[in-house]
């Protein structure tokens, strides 16, 4: 009954790099800082007030996305490399929050990538990217009022859970705003020893993902893509509850989680 | 296609340095800063020990306060409709007469409002959960809960905070915590100290068992009492100690008692399952002997807390004993979750009267007086 939601989602990203390395140039095209990988919605309409998701002929509104990554390593050599993010409003050095708004909410409120504290020539010289969709055990569980943003952005507190959402997704049907459905995943039933402890045992669901990402020499200058509609893929969501993890064993959450580590929602454009 | 957007600097609030100079200075004298807050005087009856307090979170006079004036304060809610007591109401004993409470923006909770009696003591916090470690904690939840809202302070704590600018505020936070700028997370801490002195030891059944006053109780709620310990009805069992709840720290409770049990409220399918919308402790640990465990709450002032049970789907104390007696809802139908304890018992009207009699000793008058008027001025 217990699952480790863990695995990588190495073969199909090979793919999507392989396919996509031709007419790139070594030289940074886009005058992006050292490090900086820029996140990009696809099959979204970022510049549609609110942003509005195609799903066949259906239009549903984004109305929140965001997601934690933590844990990002290089691999150089074969050897994997423990890296930091660069300390940021959207980052401490192990913990990075992707937040995609849309236009016409405060355009401030986002942020749409991620910036390793590490030097071209290091990038250059790796040759795969890893990170945890997620947030470690301990970070997940501390105090959240007390922690350096953005731990402490109230919009991923999971009160209930005693931790933080590692995703959520809220959208509403276009034309039909009341029609709301959301996805919200984080570790749950987590243990502790004796309930006026921390939880100190893992959870029977951590729900993190890790992702293994391929990179070489030219991966500077790409974007990488997120997919929300991969995420969903197969729900349909004029009809299946939402998923805030009452219960991770009935639909739609373990379909939601299948597509979370099976298909391949991030990837290199 | 791409988002190009630029990130703005969250608004990080940073407190806690300012909180650690101006607690320094109080150690070194005080000097520069406001004067070192009073620590809390419990008045606990002599074979009460006092809760264990978190080490980050003293109790002192100026923090209760503090917290007391929180409780009550509708400015703690985002649309400034809904404070604490909106649901834990003084009178009730901090609970409320509704079934299920309703939160800031008329959305209905899964729940009825636990009393707040005693927290301080309990070993696990709200109707079933097993991995909130402290009032600290679980307060995140009626403040931050979206789904549905209950306070809404999610997004919204620059408004909210800026109302506690003004006023007695900047001098009760300057006292309490050397800071007269709110932040959440001082206001949590307050609204914890504050919930943590609501203790209630004051009852008739105090002076009986405790005070040795054989004039407290009435001969027919010793017939109740006597009952109420009795291996027919096992009501103590799982509703013992000097909290009438296992789930409690100092209940001097055989080791290792397990606080959260079935008690056959429901049985959906013949097997034992409880509704979708609340599983009990099994929506939290996921663990399928977990299926519709509650905590058994304290008994203490249940005459004021109607209704009951965790959704408040029995209306009176009579019909709690008539659902324990007949070996709760659907008994006939296999239940392979509900506790051994609830095997059902014959009672007479008589004997069901003394129950409720001895239940309505233990209502601490003094306790509920005392807040009402606080509340009231
Ligand atoms: C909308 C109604 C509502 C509001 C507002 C509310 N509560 Fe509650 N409270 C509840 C309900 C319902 C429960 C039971 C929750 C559960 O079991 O999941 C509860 C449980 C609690 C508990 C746990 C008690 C125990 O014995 O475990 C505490 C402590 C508490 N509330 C304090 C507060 C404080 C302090 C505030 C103000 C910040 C507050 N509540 C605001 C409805 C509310
Ligand atoms: C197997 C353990 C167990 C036994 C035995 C038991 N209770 Fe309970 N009691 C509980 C639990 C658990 C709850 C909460 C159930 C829920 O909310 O679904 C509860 C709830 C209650 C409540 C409602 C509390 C509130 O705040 O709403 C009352 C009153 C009560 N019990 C009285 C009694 C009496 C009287 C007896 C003996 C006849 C008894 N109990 C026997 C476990 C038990």
């Amino acid at each position: 009954m217990k699952m480790p939601f863990r695995m990588c989602v190495m073969p199909s990203l090979l793919l999507a790099v392989l396919v996509s390395i031709t007419g790139c140039d070594v030289v940074n095209l886009k005058g992006r800082e050292p490090g900086e990988i820029p996140f990009k919605l696809i099959g979204v309409d970022t510049g549609a007030c609110p942003m509005i998701m195609s799903i066949g002929k259906q239009r549903w509104n984004v109305d929140y996305f965001g997601f934690y990554l933590s844990k990002p390593e290089v691999r150089i050599d074969g050897k994997w490399q423990r890296v930091k993010f660069k300390q940021t409003q959207w980052q401490t050095p192990n913990e990075a929050l992707l937040k995609f708004h849309n236009k016409c909410s405060n355009p401030n409120d986002a942020n749409s990538k991620i910036v390793l504290d590490v030097s071209e020539e290091l990038l250059k010289l790796s040759t795969n990217l890893r990170f945890t969709m997620g947030l470690p055990f301990d970070v997940n569980h501390a105090n959240p009022l007390t922690q350096p943003s953005p731990l402490n952005d109230s919009s991923m507190f999971w009160s209930w859970q005693n931790g933080h959402k590692f995703l959520r997704l809220d959208v509403s049907k276009s034309g039909e705003e009341a029609r709301k459905w959301s996805y919200h995943l984080g570790s749950v039933g987590c243990n502790s020893e004796s309930a006026v402890r921390s939880p100190e045992k893992s959870c029977a669901f951590t729900n993190r993902v890790e992702f293994i990402l391929p990179m070489t020499q030219l991966d500077t200058d790409l974007d990488l893509e997120v997919s929300v509609s991969n995420i969903v893929a197969q729900v349909d969501l004029n009809e299946a509850p939402s998923c805030m993890f009452e219960s991770p064993e009935t639909e739609p959450c373990k379909k939601l989680i299948q597509n979370l580590v099976h298909r391949p929602w991030i990837k290199w454009q | 296609m791409a988002v190009k957007v630029l990130p703005q600097r969250f608004k990080t609030r940073a407190p806690n340095a300012r909180e650690m100079v101006c607690s320094l200075c109080i150690v070194v004298g005080g000097s520069a800063c406001s004067k070192a807050p009073t620590p809390y005087e419990w008045n606990l009856p002599n074979h009460i020990p006092a809760p264990t307090v978190p080490a980050d979170n003293p109790m002192t006079v100026e923090s209760v306060k503090l917290g007391e004036m929180l409780f009550f304060d509708t400015a703690l809610s985002a649309n400034n409709t809904t404070s604490c007591s909106s649901c834990h109401d003084p009178e009730k004993a901090f609970a409320e007469s509704r079934k299920v409470s309703v939160g800031a923006h008329g959305e209905e909770l899964n729940r009825n409002a636990l009393a707040l009696i005693n927290v301080a003591y309990n070993a696990s916090f709200t109707w079933a959960h097993n991995n909130l470690d402290s009032i600290e904690k679980q307060l995140l939840i009626p403040l931050f809960n979206e789904h549905p809202v209950e306070m809404g302070v999610t997004g919204n704590e620059d408004v909210i905070l800026m109302r506690f600018e003004q006023g007695d505020y900047p001098a009760l936070f300057k006292a309490a915590y050397g800071d007269e700028t709110p932040s959440v997370n001082n206001i949590v801490k307050a609204l914890a100290s504050y919930v943590r002195s609501l203790v209630s030891f004051n009852s008739a059944f105090d002076a009986y068992a405790y005070r040795q006053d054989d004039s407290a109780l009435t001969a027919q709620q010793l017939e109740g009492l006597n009952l109420f310990f009795s291996e027919r009805t096992e009501c103590f069992h799982c509703h013992g100690g000097v909290n009438f709840t296992q789930s409690s720290k100092h209940s001097f409770q055989p080791f290792g008692a397990q606080p959260f049990h079935n008690t056959g409220l429901y049985n959906e399918d013949g097997a034992g399952s409880y509704p979708k919308t609340d599983m009990g402790l099994y929506s939290v640990t996921f663990n399928k002997q977990d299926m519709g465990k509650f905590r058994a709450p304290t008994l203490r002032n249940i005459a004021l807390t109607a209704p009951y049970m965790h959704d408040g789907s029995i209306a009176t104390l009579e019909d709690v004993i008539a659902f324990y007696a007949r070996g709760g809802n659907e008994a006939q139908s296999p239940n392979p979750y509900r506790s051994p304890f609830i095997k059902g018992f014959s009672i007479s009207e008589k004997e069901k009267a003394a129950l409720v009699a001895f239940l309505q000793s233990l209502t601490d008058e003094e306790f509920v007086e005392k807040h009402v008027s606080r509340k009231n001025k």
